[in-house]
């Protein structure tokens, strides 16, 4: 899922390499390319749990976007970091994939949570990229991932945070890495 | 030395029918009555409106708080708010006036812990807008207050007045958030299990009214 503007040349490159990287391994890969697409914000309305449990009831492409999420078994997030966090084009899918839980709170290590709607979710791996080094910002960026991936129910969780004037050899290193962490390639 | 304006941005979807509306109009109101000269504006009708984005940067320009309110979102902002603050940000750019920076944000779980992270991106925000990070409000179990103005919701709300109160006199003399106000915001509503039983019965009445009580659990989107 990528979370860069259109013409954001090094997230498309970054994108490419991950999708020939799992190709490799012999995994099938969707590109979702989220700037070029317009999906509408999330209205915090709760239809999707109490009205049409499962679907949002703004039928846009986030619909099969999150049809896609909950179908795969590793969602890669890739985005500029923002502040620490994703960008507005990732945030607006993610946001709209609260569907994919259940209303229901549980606890989950003493910490409450929404329980889950399927037996299985997708590991999730986070990829930041980010202008200059900013220690505050990289680690809240780590946390967010964290905390998403246990939210999101995600069985395995990794993250990596590249920055953006890297050369190519050193960000390919640094990209792998968050895949080997959740075990999609050797 | 009192400041004279303050703006409130109401980052939630629902406007003014929000729990952030009512957390942050309180806090307007108590500023008020401190002498400061208040403007509230809904972040939602702002994207996609260039006017309406010059008018908030035109109110940001000479305000001296600034106070961003709104809903947990997947452990962080809703996205509307990224954006905003990106625009708040590029705006900025190499400001050296002296401008406070709050927000308040409130969550659905009783665990307040919930709202780290955003409290973090919040942080982050305010450092690179040149902005001074006056203290964040941070409120678990939001369901509580119910989207009511909060003079309306009896004494589950207790602590969270007291705070803001707290909050608004020192905010008014362009000084930081006391602990104790952070701390009171901080309280829980009410204990876990409470909380669990009483939301997982208010989210099935919600369900049955709909008449999708036995849907609650639907996988539509199952590969089965």
């Amino acid at each position: 899922m990528n979370g860069g503007e259109p013409d954001d040349v090094l997230l498309k490159e970054i994108a490419e390499f991950l999708s020939k990287a799992l190709g490799e391994e012999d995994w099938e890969i969707d590109i979702l390319e989220l700037g070029d697409m317009e999906i509408a914000g999330c209205m915090g309305c709760f239809r999707c749990w109490i009205e049409t449990p499962g679907i949002c009831v703004t039928d846009d492409i986030s619909r099969e976007i999150t049809r896609k999420m909950i179908s795969s078994d590793l969602l890669i997030y890739l985005t500029p970091i923002v502040f620490g966090g994703y960008s507005y084009h990732l945030k607006k899918a993610v946001d709209r994939m609260i569907s994919n839980v259940h209303p229901f709170f549980v606890k989950v290590n003493g910490e409450i949570h929404h329980g889950k709607r399927y037996d299985r979710y997708p590991s999730l791996t986070g990829i930041g990229i980010i202008d200059y080094h900013s220690e505050p910002e990289e680690r809240t960026f780590r946390e967010l991932v964290a905390r998403n991936a246990m939210n999101m129910h995600a069985p395995r969780f990794s993250s990596a945070v590249i920055v953006r004037t890297n050369t190519a050899e050193s960000r390919q290193e640094n990209l792998v890495k968050p895949l080997r962490n959740v075990g999609v390639v050797e | 030395m009192t400041i004279k304006k303050a703006l409130l941005l109401v980052g939630s979807p629902k406007g003014n029918g929000s729990n952030s509306y009512s957390l942050g109009s309180f806090l307007m109101k108590k500023l008020s009555e401190n002498g400061v000269e208040t403007t509230t504006m809904m972040v939602k009708d702002m994207l996609g409106s260039e006017g309406r984005i010059k008018d908030m940067l035109r109110e940001i320009d000479i305000t001296e708080l600034i106070v961003l309110a709104f809903p947990l979102y997947v452990d962080s902002l809703p996205a509307m708010d990224i954006k905003l603050l990106q625009i708040i940000s590029e705006h900025r750019s190499g400001s050296t006036d002296k401008k406070g920076f709050i927000p308040i944000v409130n969550c659905g779980f009783p665990e307040v812990h919930h709202n780290g992270t955003a409290i973090s991106i919040c942080r982050n925000f305010a450092s690179r807008a040149n902005l001074e990070w006056r203290g964040g409000l941070s409120l678990g179990g939001g369901m509580a207050i119910a989207s009511r103005p909060l003079e309306e919701t009896g004494g589950v709300t207790r602590n969270i007045i007291k705070s803001l109160k707290m909050a608004a006199q020192s905010l008014a003399m362009g000084e930081p958030i006391p602990k104790e106000s952070e701390e009171r915001m901080a309280l829980p509503v009410a204990p876990k299990w409470i909380f669990i039983r009483v939301g997982n019965r208010w989210w099935k009445k919600q369900a049955k009214e709909n008449g999708v009580e036995n849907e609650l659990n639907a996988r539509p989107y199952a590969d089965d």
